[in-house]
């Protein structure tokens, strides 16, 4: 009798989380939706043409399938894409090198004073962007670097550091000592074992590092627009700016605005896809490091 | 500028030295001391070694010049720069500290500072709320649902922040905008978003609804999906349902994440200007004034570099009030 009430209590439980699951799934695709819908709007717009959008139904989603709209905004922010390309390869290619060897030294060498200096970069994160703005764009012009490339690869660079060796170094730290002592034993350098042991153990939060690189150089607007005078050089974000306001009003220029947007964000988008588990898993651990 | 979200401040301890595998290595050599010590007599000499080379530090050095040349050097020079009347040709003239008082007797101080802290306190209530209830939302999913909406849910968060700015611009449009025709679809007529006084601080924290897919997000969830199991259980068998449960088993465990989320967003909103310079300048009036605007045309449209240098001083002191202040109020209980 008991067990019978038992099945029963358990049954009702059982019908219960059904019921929670599914509004669970009613909510979340929701909230989807309602994440997504600028986006669906901006990919529709993007393929209409001029007159379409002007005088045709918005909500006629996908009804026209226009691809001059690709071309004409592809001519206006083919450079400031390049431009991006070139400027987030050196940034990576400095910044996540000279990260990994900072970080390195951190996780595996002991030397004297080095809880200070990795006190050091902690207080790094406390420094806000807004604080640094004006005197390094002072610094640059000093340097003679004013519209130039250095001017934004030397601190996109330096701004990685603080969370890249954050996050590198608790990975490299997993890496046991007894692998690196016995690489070391058959002679490598500490290069060597940075370069040959510690960095194919530990290639997902490189790569992450670097897509977290690229991100914020893809969406940094400010420092180009001001550090640069020729808009030849902007990079993607400045440079989609330049384009789009150049246009004018929205809808007298069809979808080509849209298409612009589209151009923009679907490298960053593709690298970010392919490279999510990666990335979702570093910046979490990342952000709760801080 | 780069990593901006990620540039919050240092919470709490940092990674503490982990050593993965714990004992296996050490275990094996300490049960055979004669092999322990033939093999541990070079190792040992030779760790030691290297870890007294001082030189070791200097892979430290090109991480150390490249912060110390773009980050706390700048640092320092706005430190001092805001006692210091420059234009950035004629040679700097110490003012000690007038700059500072003019801003707080500029006409505009009262308007910047009382929308910083209205847009800060509201992206943090809409925020925090929003990505709390998706992070709940995506953890209660069956797995397979849950790790599809969880990506989807971060895949905008690498998005751009001018793109988003545009897109809304083109939602808040008067005349043709989104927002627009939805009200037009219902036969209202649309406001004036950005045009209206009252309405445009609003539609400025209105950029990025649902604002789901932000970092916060993912902290929310990470910490959701590492709750004792055996807590939960035992929690559902005393009966403890819904909100109550969330209440008194949920939310305190969840301090940390709420934390950092906190920091992380308010420091965002308080020195995030861009929206404001792209859409209305400060407009309607000084309705959306905020003080990282002010400081950006003080110095780059004004050429008035120590003026802009004392208000970005005086955020960064502002921000870094918030900071502590945060730290202290949601500390961790032990």
């Amino acid at each position: 009798m008991a067990q019978l009430e038992n099945v029963r209590v358990r049954r009702g439980a059982r019908r219960r989380r059904r019921a929670l699951t599914g509004s669970t799934v009613t909510a979340g695709a929701l909230l989807v939706a309602m994440t997504y819908f600028p986006l669906v709007f901006m990919l529709s717009n993007s393929l209409k043409s001029g007159a379409r959008l002007a005088t045709g139904n918005v909500f006629a989603l996908f009804t026209q399938f226009d691809a001059r709209n690709y071309v004409d905004a592809w001519s206006g922010i083919d450079t400031s894409l390049l431009n991006t390309l070139l400027v987030a390869a050196a940034s990576v290619a400095i910044g996540v090198t000279v990260a990994a060897i900072g970080a390195y030294t951190f996780a595996q060498v002991d030397f004297r004073g080095k809880s200070l200096v990795f006190t050091a970069y902690i207080a790094l994160l406390m420094i806000p962007w807004s604080l640094t703005l004006i005197p390094l764009f002072l610094e640059m012009k000093d340097f003679g670097f004013y519209n130039s490339w250095w001017a934004l690869i030397l601190p996109y660079a330096a701004t990685s550091q603080p969370l890249l060796v954050l996050i590198f170094r608790s990975f490299f730290e997993q890496v046991p000592k007894e692998v690196l002592q016995s690489a070391r034993l058959d002679g490598a350098r500490e290069y060597q074992v940075l370069l040959r042991v510690v960095a194919p153990l530990t290639k997902p939060i490189l790569l992450t590092g670097t897509v977290l690189m690229c991100i914020s150089i893809w969406g940094d607007y400010i420092w180009p627009e001001v550090i640069l005078k020729s808009s030849s050089r902007y990079t993607v974000s400045a440079g989609l700016q330049y384009f789009v306001s150049s246009l004018g009003t929205l809808t007298a220029n069809g979808g080509e605005v849209f298409a612009a947007y589209v151009i923009a964000i679907a490298p960053l988008l593709l690298l970010v896809g392919v490279t999510m588990r990666y990335f979702v898993g570093g910046m979490t651990a990342g952000s709760l490091k801080l | 500028m780069p990593l901006a979200m990620a540039g919050g401040p240092a919470i709490g301890t940092p990674a503490s030295r982990t050593t993965a595998y714990p004992g296996q290595p050490h275990a094996g050599l300490a049960r055979t001391p004669p092999a322990r010590k033939t093999r541990r007599g070079p190792l040992a000499r030779r760790s030691r070694r290297f870890g007294l080379n001082r030189a070791a530090a200097v892979f430290v050095l090109p991480s150390m010049l490249l912060i110390g040349m773009f980050t706390y050097y700048p640092a320092v020079r706005s430190l001092i720069g805001g006692f210091y009347s420059w234009n950035g040709f004629s040679a700097p003239q110490y003012v000690g500290l007038s700059q500072f008082n003019e801003y707080f007797t500029s006409p505009t101080f009262g308007a910047e500072a009382k929308n910083v802290v209205l847009l800060v306190l509201g992206w943090l209530l809409i925020t925090l709320v929003a990505q709390f209830t998706a992070a709940e939302v995506v953890a209660h999913l069956p797995r397979r649902l849950g790790s599809i909406a969880k990506y989807l849910f971060a895949l905008p968060i690498v998005l751009p922040p001018v793109v988003l700015i545009d897109v809304w611009a083109y939602m808040f449009n008067p005349t043709d905008g989104l927002l627009d025709k939805i009200f037009n679809a219902f036969g209202l007529a649309g406001p004036n978003w950005l045009g209206n006084e009252h309405l445009a601080l609003v539609s400025i924290l209105l950029i990025g609804f649902p604002w789901i897919s932000n970092l916060g997000f993912l902290i929310f969830l990470g910490g959701i999906q590492n709750l004792p199991q055996e807590l939960m259980e035992a929690s559902a068998l005393d009966g403890a349902s819904g909100l109550r449960r969330w209440l008194h088993v949920d939310a305190p465990l969840l301090v940390p994440q709420f934390r950092v989320a906190f920091i992380l967003g308010g420091l965002y909103m308080a020195q995030n200007f861009v929206p404001v310079l792209l859409l209305t300048n400060g407009g309607p009036g000084n309705a959306t004034m905020v003080p990282g605007l002010d400081m950006y045309q003080q110095a780059f449209q004004n050429d008035q570099y120590g003026y802009g240098m004392a208000i970005g001083t005086l955020l960064f002191i502002a921000m870094l009030v918030f900071t502590l202040f945060t730290m202290r109020l949601l500390r961790p209980r032990t």
